[in-house]
């Protein structure tokens, strides 16, 4: 038991560590919780595919490869930022730890520019299911059905994105004031865990979207 | 009280900084194979690569930035059990629906 993590050990534990244990326990609930949440959208995902293969893959080629792989390396980047974050309060170097949350944030943000790129154009192609669909590729029925679970898909997870943003904003503020060492790193972690977490989804959401119709 | 070194608190069990840029280099690595493999014409091999490849980074992922190298066995556990009840979500749909019309029967 150390003193200097005391201030934070909520009382209903006994120690640090168990707090820390039931703090990572906790987080993975939550994140085998999100599996199942994304799993609903992927269960619809291989069942429509299943159905209208020809159609997904001809939808799937009008989606921009060059950003997308672009936007899996810019979250991948992301990723290694937060672990270096990590890293960084476990040694207690806050400069370290200050700078790659705001990296984290900023390659986020990048991401979410570049979504928003990519949503502007689906729009201007006339790709967005409702009224002014429209598709020139073979079963335009069936490949408006991928563009509703395209924008199912990445707009859940760019809303993950944007509530991992706020709470990278907390943590910057309260590295900022001192909070994290080594002795008491326990919420920067957990922020680690829910953001490499939203990067395990675009890694699978990036192949079964972009790559489908390229041979 | 002297500061004894449980695993939480101990920074020795710190992923290292060369540990984190190996792993970043290999999932790199991975998204161009995966992005390479996606033009070649394999047939019906082509999703299963995708997935296959899709899978190794993202247990890149969680064994190292996301610490189950160093994690309770119980945290495992619980992070398989959501994708298995993952599984059988699509397992089961896709047997439903994939059999349907086979009996002949109206509704099946």
């Amino acid at each position: 038991m150390l003193e200097q993590a005391a201030p934070y050990v909520a009382h209903h534990f006994d120690d640090a560590e168990q707090q820390h244990d039931a703090s990572t326990l906790g987080m993975w609930l939550f994140l085998a919780q999100e599996v199942m949440f994304f799993g609903g959208l992927f269960t619809t995902y291989v069942v429509y595919r299943t159905a209208f293969p020809e159609a997904f893959h001809a939808a799937s080629h009008e989606l921009d490869i060059t950003l997308g792989a672009f936007n899996t390396v810019v979250l991948l980047t992301s990723s290694l930022t937060m672990a270096l974050s990590v890293h960084a309060a476990q040694v207690s170097r806050r400069g370290m730890l200050i700078v790659n949350l705001i990296l984290t944030l900023v390659l986020g943000s990048v991401f979410l520019g570049v979504k928003v790129v990519e949503y502007a154009a689906k729009f201007e192609h006339h790709l967005v299911p409702g009224p002014n669909f429209h598709f020139h590729g073979p079963d335009p029925v069936n490949a408006q059905l991928f563009f509703s679970l395209y924008f199912a898909m990445t707009g859940l997870h760019a809303l993950h994105m944007i509530i991992g943003a706020g709470l990278l904003l907390v943590l910057i503020a309260r590295s900022w004031q001192g909070m994290f060492s080594r002795y008491y790193y326990t919420p920067v972690e957990m922020v680690g865990l829910y953001w490499h977490f939203v990067d395990l989804i675009w890694i699978f959401l990036f192949p079964l979207l972009y790559l489908l119709g390229r041979h | 009280m002297s500061a004894s070194a449980e695993h939480s608190t101990d920074h020795s069990n710190a992923l290292p900084v060369s540990t984190c840029i190996t792993v970043y280099v290999a999932l790199l690595a991975l998204t161009a194979i995966t992005v390479g493999a996606a033009f070649l014409d394999m047939s019906f091999l082509n999703t299963p690569v995708a997935l296959g490849i899709a899978s190794a980074k993202a247990l890149l992922v969680m064994y190292f930035f996301m610490e189950l190298r160093h994690s309770d066995k119980l945290n495992w556990v619980v992070m398989g059990s959501g994708f298995v009840f993952l599984a059988i979500m699509i397992m089961l749909t896709m047997s439903d629906m994939v059999s349907r019309g086979w009996l002949g029967v109206p509704g099946k």
